[in-house]
């Protein structure tokens, strides 16, 4: 069975990037392009990972995340940013995990799998 | 005749010479156009407390008096013009007083040289004669006397406007670099963001089309060079990122050999790979500083690293620590054949490199932490051979608290740059 990861990022250029890399690494990836958007896909279907940009247009990343932990407590959500200092944030602490963005994917895809095979 | 001489006085004590220039130039006029054998001018040294012989018009002169010695000593006691006239020539002694500069002569005028309270020194007159100077000619020295403490006075208040000018402008000049350094950081943290998002879309893609491409493709380089410059992109946004971030310190007791034995061990194998000779001579005796041992760690870091850049083709990388009281000091050596001299008062400018490929800010975010942790950060450049950056930190005491005035009376420097 396919793991379902949601891209939630306002950029459409990174949403179509990281569906394509994570779908060439077994993935099944669903797409978001705003908080609002994502909340309902989370309510619609099961998602067993989701990858959540922190600064969008509407609700940011951090009020999402804080919403998902709510309701979906066990989902592990890895929240991706321009700005490495987030991580002092408060707000980000309850996230999985904390990439700072790059063109390099490896480091998101080796915390993906991490994740996903400590929930497995 | 002798308002000749005042007018001349008046005229050199005016003009545009160094005050030592002056000084010597009045007595020479003095000792030429009066019917003395000797004329010196002592400046008095505030410091060292002494008379010091600053002008000879005639002969030689004692080097220095102390404050209560001889005849100057005399007159500084009572504020008043003083002669002394005495039979034998060759003794030293006048009007009760010993005073070595006496022998040889017969007579003395010792003036002050003053202003109100404040001192500036005597004017020592010497004749051979027996006779001294008419009244007439004394009163005229007073007035001399006078016009030469009013001029030394000028000159040290020019110095001191000068010097608090200098101080100012010198102020104003890293105001602006502040305020530089600030509007930096803010209108680059915001435009990393908006940078880097397009950069993960450029990257990323171009890594996939890479993927795509057939090995041996003469379209292959064209997309390596899409990625290539996106790592660079992506490199000087973190650089500028890392600049701008107003972190807190997170403060610890740090070990300044541990950080620096960690921040070498980061770079053993860049330095096997570039055939580079490491030659480490820590310290034995420990060197603890507070610190935010994270962020010593990239200060010493972009050190290393820069050093074993300016060596692309060997070399030898010395790392030197030692504690020199209550400072701990790590020299970094290394072989690279240093920077053009003209260029080297940039280096910790932002933006500023010598490098291809460099950002220009390793050595701009190492010379903010080195000095939010109290220190400071040197360079001697040793054109044709490499540079030496040496660092200085503050160690604190077994309590782990700040010693006091760290800040002060340090000064970050570059050798030959800054004005001695």
């Amino acid at each position: 069975m396919k793991k379902r990861v949601l891209v939630v990022d306002d950029e459409e250029g990174i949403r179509l990037l990281y569906k394509e890399e994570l779908e060439e690494e077994g993935c099944s990836v669903e797409l978001a392009a705003s908080g609002e958007e994502a909340l309902k896909r989370l309510e619609a279907s099961s998602i067993d990972l989701v990858l959540l940009d922190i600064k969008m247009p509407g609700m940011d990343g951090v009020e999402v995340l804080r919403k998902i932990k709510e309701k979906w407590k066990d989902l592990p959500v890895i929240l991706c940013t321009a700005y490495p200092h987030y991580k002092q944030d408060f707000g980000t602490w309850a996230s999985d995990a904390y990439v700072v963005k790059s063109s390099d994917l490896r480091e998101l895809k080796e915390k993906i799998k991490d994740i996903l095979q400590r929930k497995a | 005749m002798g308002y000749d001489i005042l007018s001349r006085v008046i005229e050199l004590t005016d003009s545009d010479f160094a005050l030592d220039v002056k000084l010597r130039k009045v007595a020479g006029l003095l000792a030429r156009q009066l019917p003395v054998d000797g004329c010196e001018v002592y400046l008095w040294d505030r410091k060292d407390r002494r008379f010091r012989a600053t002008a000879h018009g005639r002969g030689g002169a004692v080097e220095a008096y102390g404050e209560k010695q001889g005849l100057p000593g005399r007159v500084k006691k009572t504020g008043r013009a003083i002669e002394v006239s005495k039979k034998d020539p060759e003794s030293c002694r006048g009007g009760g007083v010993e005073d070595m500069g006496l022998r040889g002569f017969r007579g003395a005028m010792v003036y002050p040289l003053r202003d109100g309270k404040e001192w500036y020194g005597v004017l020592y007159l010497k004749t051979e004669r027996k006779s001294l100077l008419p009244g007439r000619r004394k009163k005229m020295i007073g007035v001399i006397s006078k016009q030469i403490a009013s001029s030394i006075k000028s000159e040290r208040n020019y110095v001191r406007l000068r010097n608090a000018y200098n101080k100012l402008k010198d102020l104003q000049v890293r105001l602006v670099n502040a305020e530089k350094l600030m509007a930096l950081g803010e209108l680059s943290a915001s435009l990393a963001h908006e940078i880097r998002n397009p950069l993960v879309s450029i990257g990323g893609f171009a890594a996939r089309l890479r993927k795509k491409i057939e090995p041996g493709s003469p379209h292959l380089p064209y997309v390596e060079h899409i990625s290539k410059q996106v790592t660079r992109l992506e490199e000087i946004i973190n650089d500028i990122l890392n600049f701008a971030e107003h972190r807190e310190m997170k403060l610890n007791v740090a070990e300044v050999n541990a950080v620096v034995e960690d921040a070498l061990w980061l770079f053993e194998e860049a330095c096997h790979n570039q055939k580079i000779k490491v030659v480490k001579a820590l310290s034995k005796e420990p060197m603890p500083v507070v610190a935010d041992a994270h962020q010593l760690k990239i200060a010493f870091d972009n050190l290393i690293a820069n050093a074993i850049q300016s060596m692309e083709h060997g070399g030898k990388l010395t790392v030197r620590t030692r504690r020199e009281n209550d400072l701990g000091v790590v020299d970094i050596t290394d072989s690279g054949g240093g920077i053009e001299p003209g260029i080297i008062g940039n280096i910790f400018n932002p933006f500023f490199t010598t490098k291809k490929t460099g950002t220009g800010l390793g050595l701009t975010i190492t010379h903010k932490i080195i000095t939010r942790h109290r220190g400071v950060i040197d360079v001697a450049n040793d054109y044709g051979r490499g540079i030496t950056f040496t660092v200085k930190l503050p160690c604190t005491d077994a309590r782990g608290t700040l010693p006091p005035g760290g800040e002060r009376g340090m000064k970050s420097s570059i050798a030959g740059v800054l004005a001695p």
